[in-house]
């Protein structure tokens, strides 16, 4: 049976029972049965075969968090399609290298984010979901009517390697092309094929024991391969009432959770380290049985903070907490995930866990890195040869770029071998941040760091800055520069200057 | 009352961004200077959300760039 025909079952069997519940903002709370969401899901394939989406057509799909988002990426494997999550945050030279790379035949996203997405969907079918029905957009009547945004003057990267001009590269099963960035500077489209999610719900399914779990919120993006895999994939294929939420604000977080009776909450460490602050001061425990992090470092202190918000009265060594409710930390990338993820009743604190059933692993010799192989790793980066052949070795070896020690079968991340680093989950590219901001007229090179958790850049101005045509650019300039270029969490929060 | 309020979220900057309240100037640009990102923005909002009894609106607090700017926030917020 096929992904989608999976899907499909397992919500049509839930028939009159919660699959979304969509509570907003707080103020408005729409609900999806199982029966809503086949009905969705099917209209929705009705329309993408009415505009020609078929076999291996290539879809850009920026789109909120959503059941629409759950049932378009259903629709999608439906039709044999294969759709690429995008970001909303991402600013030009991050969208125009994607969808160079991706070249889609077709564009999904919602009225709001047109504006945004539409100096790239020349010649492409624009697709506005409006929360029911899709909607094609006329590109030359909306351009004609939003003279702003031309194409011209797009920024461009210039560290890109040479791209076979193949278009067909698409190997069998592939269902998805999700970017991501391995410290080359520009982003890389890995090809994740379908049975690369089920393994990854599966392997996730069993170390959270999901069947203990009934209701779970949603805040991880959808479009990321970690909110893909559990909040799209595992409350639809194991029964469990996914709640979404858009905000993040702490106080109505945790009035969901109460409201709701959520007691699974997949998040990054950020979010409960938040959640923890906020209930210390408002003396009420983080009311889930089960918390999983993954995404970024959870340090130890994290971790114990977060025990103890979850109810845990003594978190000097207990993975478990008085309360019973439990923090499961894991690991994973784009390229595999979950590759690693601590299981109920055998978490350790200050790791990431044990490998996931169904993954070959080990350390490499020389540095520790981890290398992982399986069916449940990825299939390349899409028309990016060599990029792929460093990541995945002749013997099919998935190179992590992290390096991690190993006590008694749990791994523990010790630092990265690329130059990337997470923030508040998302990975940030340092080789990007200096070539985009080396595009600066008034900039020779900068020197990009994060330490203590704060993105640095040191940048060389060029000489003659101070010239006829322009005078010495200011840190509040360069971040003005970066901010039309790059998603906001990339941008550093400290840029000193330096003369050459 | 309206100081009072004013102070209040000044000592809020303070202890949420670990830094002296006497460098909190009302010039002082919350992100670029502080380091304020948005997951500890969400927490210092609802740090005053509890202390003043009121309810912040997200999207308005996003547009503000400096301390003083949230302190005018802060202070219409509460109907001073």
């Amino acid at each position: 049976m096929s992904l989608a025909d999976e899907v499909l079952a397992k919500a049509s069997a839930r028939a009159a029972k919660n699959v979304f519940v969509d509570v907003g903002t707080g103020k408005e709370r729409v609900v999806y049965s199982g029966n809503d969401f086949v009905q969705m899901s099917q209209r929705i394939v009705r329309a993408l075969e009415k505009e020609g989406v078929g076999y291996r057509s290539r879809v850009t799909v920026a789109l909120r968090n959503s059941a629409t988002f759950a049932a378009t990426v259903t629709a999608l494997l439906k039709c044999g399609a294969v759709f690429a999550p995008m970001k909303l945050e991402y600013r030009a030279v991050e969208l125009t290298e994607m969808f160079r790379d991706l070249d889609p035949d077709f564009v999904i996203t919602e009225a709001e984010h047109l504006e945004s997405i539409w100096p790239y969907c020349d010649g492409r079918v624009v697709l506005v979901c409006d929360g029911v029905e899709l909607h094609r957009v006329d590109y030359d009547q909306h351009a004609r009517a939003s003279p702003l945004y031309s194409r011209e003057g797009l920024a461009e990267l210039s560290l890109l390697s040479p791209r076979p001009s193949d278009m067909s590269g698409l190997p069998p099963g592939v269902a998805s092309i999700n970017f991501t960035y391995r410290g080359h500077g520009y982003p890389l489209g890995a090809m994740i094929a379908s049975e690369q999610y089920r393994i990854g719900t599966k392997a996730l399914a069993e170390c959270i024991d999901a069947d203990r779990c009934h209701t779970m919120l949603v805040l991880l993006p959808m479009t990321h391969i970690y909110g893909l895999v559990a909040c799209l994939f595992l409350p639809l294929l194991h029964d469990i009432t996914a709640v979404l939420t858009h905000t993040l604000h702490p106080r109505r977080l945790l009035q969901t959770i109460r409201d709701e009776s959520i007691d699974f909450l997949p998040a990054v460490p950020e979010i409960g380290e938040l959640l923890a602050k906020t209930q210390t001061c408002e003396d009420s425990r983080i009311g889930v049985d089960l918390f999983v992090t993954g995404g970024s470092r959870l340090t130890e202190d994290c971790h114990r903070r977060i025990l103890a918000s979850l109810g845990c009265t003594d978190a000097s060594d207990a993975s478990q907490t008085t309360s019973g409710a439990e923090l499961l930390n894991g690991y994973g990338l784009t390229e595999v995930t979950p590759a690693t993820l601590n299981r109920r009743g055998d978490a350790r604190i200050g790791t990431e866990g044990t490998v996931v059933h169904g993954l070959e692993w080990k350390l490499s010799d020389t540095d520790g890195e981890l290398l992982l192989r399986g069916p449940g790793v990825f299939r390349g980066y899409y028309r990016r040869p060599r990029e792929t052949n460093e990541a995945l070795d002749p013997e099919g070896w998935l190179h992590t770029g992290d390096i991690f020690s190993v006590n008694q079968g749990h791994l523990r991340f010790v630092r990265e071998l690329k130059p990337t680093c997470k923030i508040n989950g998302l990975m940030v590219d340092l080789q990007e941040l200096r070539a985009v901001l080396s595009g600066h007229d008034r900039v020779e090179d900068a020197h990009i760091a994060f330490r203590d958790g704060k993105l640095r850049a040191v940048v060389e101005l060029s000489e003659g800055h101070s010239g006829a045509n322009g005078s010495r650019p200011s840190g509040d300039c360069l971040r003005a520069f970066l901010k039309e270029r790059l998603a906001s969490y990339k941008i550093p929060q400290s840029i000193e200057l330096s003369d050459r | 009352m309206a100081v009072n309020i004013r102070e209040k979220v000044r000592s809020v900057f303070a202890e949420v961004c670990k830094v002296d309240i006497e460098h909190l100037d009302d010039e002082v640009r919350v992100r670029e200077e502080l380091g304020i990102d948005s997951i500890l923005g969400l927490q210092l909002l609802a740090r005053c959300e509890v202390i003043l009894g009121i309810e912040v609106d997200e999207a308005a607090c996003a547009e503000l760039e400096t301390v003083g700017q949230f302190l005018d926030y802060f202070e219409s917020a509460s109907g001073s």
